[in-house]
């Protein structure tokens, strides 16, 4: 073989070499990022959990809230409803959220001192939730397949090591609805559970830190995981928010009617 | 007048002179060292009384919401509406631009594209709640809906949109910088430069601006300083025609205010902006003194030459200034003493720039004595011997020389025609003080074209007024300001404020709380009022929260829901209108909300409302202390009661010329005119001191009384006529500080003082002298025969 066809074929090897293990990249960034997905998705939980809500200052505002949970039969899409216990001028209010796959998820409030529903204009996920740092986004999760996912390298968070996976939005609708235009998450290869995730706004500035700790088994026959505590920080603002478990029990018995508007108001 | 052993230091000083002269320059090279770590405080809320009430609030206000250093930036469209989308994407990257100095305080931003700028309005049997702009999403498509949502929420209109919807404002709170507010000026004028074409009028305001461009003109102090020392120099030259005598007195001057300025420094002290005129003030006090010893030198100089023919120049150069020191020594000592004293005595003052201003002052005056009696006799006996020429021109008869001859006539002869003078002049100047007005407005400090008047002129008409100052609502515990009793309270204290003719807008939570119940009841006008549940406040709040963000309202009520604060807007920055506004929301307050909530106010224009309050207060008696001071220490020096009082009578005239000028020209009592009378006191009695001095001297070896006394007043009289022009004219070239309303004043009312002191004390004050013969100064029985 002459030395130019034997350079030619080299070059060709490494090329493809290099396409494919970028595809292979990409697909493994898919996956694990289906798996972080599906960590937390118990069938049913029922979980009692602390909001401390910290402004710039340093000060502290506390709500404590009771959270049900159920996945839609046959599905992974998660009906929440959550009910705020304290303080006492919001205790009975209730937030009752809906996931609907690739349409607008269903997002109800109830006032007692209203004693009525009011539906929540859900088609921006970018809006906070319950005051919180966090969003509806944030709290529901993100459907995988709008986003595209890329692996960037791997880290260290508190001594474990995680792959760092870059996520933007497929189009500009979806990143106008959840008001991010990446996330980069570093998730735990060992349990599939994010460790740190930093979230960019529409300007690619810096919006947003999340970190999680505490991270329980919370059903070893189907490997899921839960982070008992997860802190979200506005760089911007610099306003903090913990959501700290207190008590998380997975596959308990919940009634589908729990997650109706019609119960809201029970 | 006890007198001061001086002779033998006066012998000291020639003999020693060279070492006298290296120790003083030794002293000067290691005071002068120490200016460079003299730190000058630029910022005028440095200067704020801490424990007046407004200024409590203020640092709680502060503390808690922020916004105390606002700049307000102004896009207004030349044509139309500002709604547009190349002027609202013009807004979005100022306000972007803005939020990426490291000194704003991020939160505390507000305008169309900030985030927490949302509209709220009744949405299927709820709520939606919307940002103005989307500044990562606007296209301009959605304008004719911001328009919409603009109307619904009165809370924007006039606050960040005109009504008119021609004016967008973008509110910016920065942090104070070491290096003043200058930088923070040139940051925001340089973004918003950019963004300035045909289609929009941009203008900038804010109490950031106005300290900015107070900082600027304090920079040019440095250049008055100098046009200062020119003057000084020049009234000199013209007095004596001798280049020695234009040199001296400078020389000392300007030691002493580096003497003056480093011990400043050692003493831990810092300058501010009230007192970067003083160095003027030191340099015309020294150069003053310098004056007298130097008149005295030329006399006595003539006076050994016309006697002691056989001596050489040099001999007689030794021997004036050993004759000069001997003589002038001690009345300068007097007279500067006074002074040093009555300015020390300035520290038992809270306000630390009154303090600084004592001891700044105080320590020039004793510098300049120092260097009188220690530097410049050396040197004087090391240069050669003045000239025939030079000798000649002392001899002249001037027009110092006739008017001080007039004064003595006048004094001397036409007594009554004085009194009546003084009279008449001071009833009708006393009238004038009675029309003075304690009014301390920020933007009366420039006069003329200003870009940041023009700017202010112009925010100030378009929108609800730049003037501001905010009402705390303490409710004592968490959460009390979700009781409707308390916000009832506030919107009513609202209505009370929107009653006052110079208040265009107030706003606080109380609009949004309205603004969600209307939202909620389908948009149904008559339910623009307060829910009458915590619990129905609590949850609209909470169900605003779930499509706001955590701080939307942190600029109106803090974290815990303890305060709340109402934000004032006023078209009008009289300090006189803000205090009386400010009493009447303190006392309604306190009725309305009885045991609820307590009520505070500050900010804004209180701050400069505190400070004329606390500053003038402690001026005026500031002035009065002084008065005290030189009474004192006059009749100790010279032994007399009558003495004490004698001298005060130019000062008080000054006192009553300067109020009078003020009152009848319309000059407001503030920090930097109430500081010209507490100088002017200070400094002024000086004159009638050497002059007492020098009459008594003259008296005592008088073999023709009136040709005596006469002699004083050529000698003495011609030596006060000097230093009070030259303080006139050193301080007045700051009336050519264009556009500076306060150098303008300071300028005109200190040689308005100093001319009027200075006549006094050569008309007035040896006319009572005459009529009243006292002991201190006609010691001998024949002191009968004036």
């Amino acid at each position: 073989m002459r030395f130019e066809y034997k350079l030619l074929w080299a070059i060709s090897f490494v090329m493809s070499s290099i396409i494919s293990s970028a595809s292979f990249a990409d697909d493994s960034a898919v996956e694990i990022m289906k798996k972080n997905y599906l960590v937390s998705k118990v069938p049913t939980s029922k979980s009692t959990a602390t909001y401390t809500l910290i402004n710039t200052g340093g000060q502290k505002r506390v709500r404590e809230t009771e959270s049900l949970y159920k996945l839609k039969s046959g599905s992974s899409e998660a009906m929440r409803l959550v009910e705020f216990e304290k303080p006492a001028d919001v205790r009975g209010t209730k937030i009752l959220m809906i996931e609907n796959g690739e349409a607008d998820d269903d997002i109800w409030i109830f006032l007692p001192a209203l004693k009525k529903v009011r539906r929540i204009v859900a088609s921006n996920k970018k809006d906070s939730f319950a005051g919180t740092d966090f969003s509806y986004g944030d709290i529901i999760g993100y459907n995988v397949n709008d986003w595209n996912h890329k692996k960037t390298g791997t880290s260290n968070v508190n001594g474990t090591e995680c792959v760092s996976i870059e996520s933007k939005p497929k189009n500009r609708k979806i990143q106008e609805m959840v008001g991010y235009s990446k996330r980069i998450s570093c998730i735990d290869i060992a349990n599939y559970v994010v460790l740190r995730a930093e979230a960019y706004d529409v300007k690619g500035k810096l919006l947003k830190v999340f970190t999680m700790s505490d991270i329980k088994s919370i059903d070893e026959k189907r490997a899921k995981w839960q982070p008992m505590k997860i802190t979200a920080e506005n760089v911007t603002t610099k306003h903090k928010t913990i959501i700290e478990f207190s008590e998380f029990k997975a596959n308990v018995s919940i009634a589908d009617s729990v997650f109706t508007s019609r119960y809201l108001e029970k | 007048m006890p007198e001061v052993p001086l002779n033998r230091y006066a012998t000291l000083v020639i003999r020693f002179r060279i070492a006298f002269l290296a120790a003083s320059l030794l002293l000067t090279g290691f005071l002068f060292a120490n200016i460079k770590s003299l730190h000058i405080k630029l910022n005028i809320d440095d200067l704020m009384p801490a424990e007046h009430p407004y200024v409590i609030a203020e640092n709680k206000l502060e503390r808690i919401f922020g916004n105390k250093h606002t700049v307000l930036i102004g896009v207004t469209a030349n044509e139309g509406s500002v709604l547009k989308k190349e002027l609202i994407e013009k807004i979005i990257r100022i306000t972007d631009a803005i939020l990426e100095s490291p000194e704003v305080v991020q939160s505390n931003v507000n305008g169309l594209s900030v985030r927490k700028a949302k509209s709220i309005e009744p949405s299927d049997g709820g709520m939606l709640v919307k940002r103005l702009v989307n500044s990562e999403l606007f296209e301009g498509a959605e304008i004719e809906d911001l328009k919409r949502r603009l109307l619904l929420n009165p809370v924007f209109q006039d606050t960040i949109v005109s009504k008119d919807l021609k004016t967008a404002v973008i509110f910016a709170e920065f942090r104070r910088t070491k290096k003043g507010m200058k930088e923070i000026d040139k940051f925001v004028r340089d973004i918003v430069e950019k963004e300035r074409d045909p289609s929009v009028d941009i203008a900038i305001s804010g109490r950031p601006v106005f300290q900015a461009k107070f900082e600027k003109a304090a920079a040019r102090m440095g250049l008055f300083f100098l046009i200062s020392i020119i003057i000084v120099g020049l009234i000199h030259l013209e007095a004596f025609r001798s280049w020695q005598s234009l040199l001296f007195p400078l020389l000392t001057a300007f030691l002493a205010v580096i003497w003056a300025l480093g011990a400043l420094s050692l003493s831990g002290n810092e300058l501010d902006v009230f007192n970067i005129s003083t160095p003027i003030l030191i340099l015309a006090v020294a150069a003053g003194h310098a004056v007298q010893i130097l008149k005295r030198y030329y006399e006595e100089y003539n006076e050994i030459l016309s006697d002691n023919h056989h001596l050489s120049p040099k001999q007689i150069n030794l021997l004036a200034v050993e004759r000069s020191i001997v003589k002038v020594g001690p009345v300068m000592l007097a007279a500067g003493s006074i002074a040093t004293l009555s300015f020390l005595s300035l520290l038992v003052f809270d306000i630390n720039t009154i303090r600084v201003f004592g001891l700044f002052t105080a320590f020039g005056i004793a510098s300049a004595m120092v260097l009188e009696l220690m530097f410049i006799p050396a040197l004087r006996a090391i240069l050669p011997s003045p000239g025939p020429r030079e000798l000649m021109q002392e001899k002249k008869t001037t027009f110092w020389a006739r008017f001080a001859n007039w004064c003595f006539d006048l004094a001397y002869s036409n007594r009554k025609s004085v009194f009546i003078a003084f009279g008449i002049v001071g009833l009708f100047l006393a009238v004038g003080a009675f029309q003075l007005k304690a009014e301390n407005d920020l933007r009366t400090y420039l006069y003329g074209k200003h870009e940041q008047l023009e700017d202010d002129k112009k925010l100030n008409d378009r929108m609800a007024g730049t003037y501001t100052f905010q009402i705390l609502i303490d409710a004592k515990q968490a959460d009390g300001i979700k009781g409707p009793g308390v916000l009832e309270s506030m919107n009513r204290l609202q209505e009370i404020v929107a009653g006052h003719q110079q208040v265009s807008k107030s706003v606080s939570l109380v609009d949004y709380v309205k603004q969600l119940n209307w939202a909620m009841n389908d948009g149904d006008k008559r339910q623009f009022i307060i829910p009458s549940s915590t619990e129905l406040i609590s949850q609209y709040l909470f169900m605003y929260a779930n499509s706001g963000d955590p701080g939307d309202f942190d600029s109106y009520v803090d974290n815990d829901y303890r305060y709340a604060v109402i934000r004032v807007f006023m078209k009008s920055g009289s300090s006189i209108l803000a205090s009386q506004l400010a009493e009447k929301v303190l006392k309604e307050g306190q009725e309305l909300f009885k045991n609820t909530a307590d009520v505070s106010v500050g900010g804004g224009v209180l701050g400069s409302v505190a400070i004329n309050e606390v500053m003038v207060k402690e001026k005026v008696l500031n002035i009065g202390q002084t008065l005290f001071v030189v009474f004192i220490v006059a009749s100790l020096v010279f032994r007399s009661l009558i003495a004490g009082l004698l001298i005060l009578v130019p000062l008080i005239a000054a006192v009553i010329a300067n109020f009078g000028f003020m009152g009848w020209l319309g000059i407001p009592l503030q920090p930097t005119t109430s500081f010209i009378s507490a100088l002017a006191v200070g400094i002024g009695a000086d004159y009638s001191v050497y002059l007492a001095y020098r009459l008594r001297e003259e008296w005592a070896q008088a073999v023709d009384r009136e040709s005596s006394l006469r002699k004083a007043f050529l000698s003495a009289g011609k030596a006060i006529l000097f230093v009070s022009t030259a303080m006139a004219g050193g301080f007045g070239v700051l009336m050519f500080s264009y556009g500076y309303s306060a150098h303008l004043w300071s300028g005109a009312l200190v040689a308005i003082s100093m001319i009027v002191s200075a006549f006094a004390s050569l008309t007035l004050f040896p006319a009572l002298l005459f009529l009243l013969r006292p002991r201190f100064v006609f010691r001998n029985e024949d002191r009968r025969e004036i």
